[in-house]
């Protein structure tokens, strides 16, 4: 049975819409001319989006503070524009303006922007700020219409680690290995570069803290990592591993540091170092209206004193150490055991203020499309804070989701969504309450793209 | 009880038979040296999964709507219209792809086709002119 569908494909470059961008358009179509590499087809795509959500949680805070309490701080805008020039070469550029709780603010920044090379189907190459291959989703996690889910797995795509994760800035190569083997052909994307995290990512909370540091940021030393996705020779199934390795260092800059030796020695540079090394594990098979999913996620972060800080840090209280023993007649031998005694127990005492996190979280989910205005998902997942922990409900957390989307066209809709938790992992106390281990999640969005 | 688990039956047997397509052929321009192509080729190149066909690269080419194109999604792609444009929203959003050129009506498209080897298009049967020629499509 056939029926007549809506229209579909860059309805954008209708006359409305044509007028809306014709300033960027302008701008875009001259730079290209400038470039004078004789496009095949010159054509300039602009595309943008607007997304509001509301959010209210029972009991505890969730994703940020104030959703007790009902909010509506998580609204996100897009505005992109690519354009190829030749059959291989293709530059692209997205600005992006999001609110998410105390994060972002509605500052307009880049997003992703980069050119992008083509040179035969098992090789490609990629340059600029790229969004970060991991778990099948995070590339396009802002790209609302593409999934039935209001929002993702946290289990694996973590909202507060968003900017952490979100792109990489430097090179990287991708390619389809095996095509046309029956048993399918694999997709990679291995990528080295650094990654740009905003001062006021949530990631850094804790750490700022604990340590009385409200200005400490994270800066990025390298990160690398890949991707490798098997479309398999059964239609609609495949699998995917994803990994990524990232090194960086705090980097603290207040007066207020002074005041406190502990805190003094950050000014060092490179005090601080923080890894982290997340790999994700999925199978996602869709059939026809079914889109069946499960990704599995261990998420490794450390953050330690460096070794050149922790000698800048214990050398003078192993001198005083020395001087004190020397002092009460100890020959050198024995002060020196004295010394560093002192200076293991100082360094010690330094470590309490470590973090070490070895998070795992997994899901599963079920869609269905039902016609080309009604979609609806299922989805349970578990989330731990700390593998070895599974037992305590404030490291663990169970999410029994399910929602609703209703398309208005093909440019607009509106999603529902309720999530029954068991365990606070990842939950925020509400002032003054402590935190429940039952408690849940409603969300609503209205978005909207072009 | 029992009407509810036949419809239950039912609904998923529907939802597991293949689902119904017209016809629909795989078209190019003549001057193409392209001749034949697989149904595994066709579902990458057309959601964005691939850019060559064989050892060239090669553009596909949309309907907007229609039967031919429901036929084409229903038996390539298996996917809704909807669907199918939010799977290359996905895409675009991260800058991996451009929309395929998309065409009203099938006239346009093969018109269009004529003038552009390197493209890939699909129309009914009855809209494949002389300047155009029908791929093999290998399952």
């Amino acid at each position: 049975m056939h029926h007549q569908g809506p229209s579909v494909f860059h309805p954008w470059t209708r006359p409305g819409w044509k007028t809306l961008v014709r300033g960027l358009l302008a701008v875009f179509t001259a730079l290209s001319a400038a470039g004078g590499l004789g496009a095949v087809e010159p054509s300039l795509e602009i595309h943008g989006s607007l997304a509001q959500s509301y959010l209210s949680s029972t009991h505890n805070d969730i994703l940020f503070p104030g959703t007790e309490h009902g909010s509506f701080e998580f609204s996100e805008a897009y505005l992109n524009a690519s354009r190829s020039i030749g059959e291989k070469l293709r530059v692209g550029a997205q600005i992006l303006s999001r609110d998410y709780g105390p994060e972002g603010n509605h500052d307009v920044q880049l997003d992703w922007g980069y050119g992008d090379y083509f040179f035969n189907e098992k090789l490609g190459m990629r340059v600029g700020k790229i969004r970060l291959p991991l778990g099948f989703y995070n590339e396009y996690r802002d790209v609302d219409s593409a999934r039935t889910e209001l929002l993702l797995p946290q289990e694996v795509y973590r909202e507060g680690l968003r900017s952490f994760i979100l792109a990489y800035t430097g090179v990287g190569i991708y390619g389809k290995l095996g095509k046309g083997l029956r048993a399918g052909d694999v997709d990679y994307h291995l990528y080295v570069g650094t990654l740009n995290i905003p001062d006021d990512v949530q990631f850094v909370q804790p750490l700022r803290r604990s340590h009385n540091a409200p200005a400490m940021g994270l800066e990025t030393d390298r990160v690398y990592g890949g991707s490798l996705f098997w479309n398999t020779g059964l239609k609609g199934l495949r699998l995917g591993f994803s990994a990524a390795r990232f090194r960086g260092h705090y980097d603290i800059d207040s007066p207020a540091l002074f005041y406190s030796p502990l805190h003094a020695p950050f000014l060092s540079e490179r005090g601080l170092l923080q890894e982290a090394e997340p790999k994700v594990v999925g199978v996602e098979y869709q059939r026809g209206r079914w889109t069946l999913a499960s990704e599995y996620q261990i998420f490794q972060r450390k953050a330690e004193y460096s070794a050149d800080f922790k000698r800048a840090y214990a050398q003078p209280i192993i001198a005083a150490a020395e001087r004190s023993a020397r002092a009460g007649g100890a020959d050198a031998a024995t002060a020196a055991t004295a010394g560093q005694a002192a200076g293991d127990k100082a360094l010690a005492g330094l470590n309490v203020g470590s973090f070490a996190f070895d998070s795992q979280g997994w899901y599963a989910s079920l869609s269905c499309q039902f016609d080309d205005r009604w979609s609806a998902f299922l989805r349970y997942g578990e989330y731990l804070a700390e593998r070895s922990q599974r037992s305590t409900p404030s490291l663990r957390r169970d999410d029994y989701a399910m929602g609703l989307r209703r398309d208005f066209g093909v440019h607009w809709r509106a999603k529902a969504e309720l999530h029954l938790f068991d365990g606070s992992a990842g939950a925020l106390a509400v002032r003054g309450n402590p935190i429940a281990d039952s408690w849940s999640l409603l969300a609503l969005r209205v978005s909207f793209d072009f | 009880m029992a009407r509810r688990m036949l419809r239950s039956l039912i609904l998923a047997l529907g939802l597991l038979a293949p689902l119904a397509a017209d016809d629909v052929v795989m078209v190019v321009a003549n001057g193409s040296e392209l001749q034949e192509i697989s149904a595994r080729e066709i579902s990458a190149l057309f959601t964005g999964m691939t850019r060559t066909v064989g050892l060239r690269i090669a553009r596909p080419a949309v309907l907007r709507q229609g039967g031919a194109h429901q036929s084409f999604l229903d038996r390539y792609i298996g996917k809704s219209p909807a669907q199918y444009y939010n799977w290359w929203k996905r895409l675009v959003f991260t800058g991996k792809a451009d929309f395929p050129k998309a065409f009203d009506s099938e006239e346009q498209m093969a018109a269009f086709l004529a003038e552009n080897p390197s493209y890939i298009g699909y129309l009914s049967p009855g809209h494949v002119t002389g300047d155009l020629k029908v791929l093999t499509v290998r399952e």
